[in-house]
């Protein structure tokens, strides 16, 4: 490689980082928006007066078969996590920087972000199982019916894939301080 | 370290500036004092390449092996 072409790579290197860093941004913006419209629409399906009149776009809460309270209890503790993930999916995005693209604060925050998604795929499953459990205990009932969806099941295997990519980024970190250190 | 950077001494030597070699290289005077400090994990064929080109001189004159002390 010839030194014109060698700084030419240096530039493109700079230019496409700026680039990352400005779509990180923007997909930050769309995280902080996700994580805010996660908590509105679940507390209008909540709180919302379906019998509103002239109401053209309504939240329903799916009850499932629980009492309304119990399902909105369950459903506030999913969206407060998966808003909590968002969050932290948002604040990884904001710390992209041109100068360090993978960073231990990015991963760390990275790793996060999976927890929590995990967290609120385990509860997704977990908690209407227990509700039901704990209110047929409570009503004598003999037998509970339980039905569990592959689809919630599924939704773990992104988050294996997820923890995965954090380990990438560790590697990634590595490899951006190991080029830093060269010159 | 076993490989010491003996880029000050041809500094000195050929009475040339970090300046003026860092301008020739196109690295910043900071990496190059990190390079003659040899605080750094490695030098890419390019910039050894032009750091002999400009102050003529072999990559021995600049980097030499010294083992390291048995304690």
């Amino acid at each position: 490689m010839t030194n014109r072409n060698y700084r030419n790579t240096e530039r493109n290197g700079r230019a496409t980082a700026q680039h990352i860093v400005h779509a990180a941004r923007a997909l930050a913006i769309v995280c902080w928006l996700g994580a805010l419209s996660c908590l509105v629409i679940t507390g209008a399906g909540i709180w919302a007066d379906r019998s509103a009149p002239g109401a053209t776009v309504v939240a329903i809460l799916s009850t499932d078969g629980l009492p309304r309270a119990w399902a909105a209890s369950i459903a506030g503790a999913l969206a407060l996590v998966t808003c909590a993930a968002l969050v932290e999916l948002a604040r990884m995005l904001g710390r992209v920087t041109p100068d360090a693209l993978f960073s231990s604060a990015i991963t760390r925050h990275f790793r996060r972000f999976a927890a929590l998604l995990m967290a609120a795929a385990v509860l997704r499953v977990l908690l209407p199982a227990v509700a039901t459990l704990w209110l047929a205990s409570q009503s004598g009932a003999g037998s509970v019916q339980l039905t569990f969806s592959g689809d919630d099941l599924l939704s773990l295997l992104p988050v294996a894939v997820f923890f995965f990519v954090a380990r990438l980024f560790d590697e990634a970190a590595r490899l951006e301080d190991d080029q830093r250190s060269i010159v | 370290m076993a490989i010491v950077v003996r880029l000050d001494v041809m500094l000195a030597t050929r009475k040339v500036r970090s300046r003026e070699l860092a301008e020739f290289v196109g690295i910043t005077e900071s990496n190059l004092s990190l390079l003659k400090s040899g605080h750094v994990r490695g030098v890419r064929f390019e910039t050894l390449s032009k750091i002999c080109e400009f102050l003529a001189c072999q990559p021995g004159d600049l980097l030499a092996y010294v083992p390291d002390e048995e304690e």
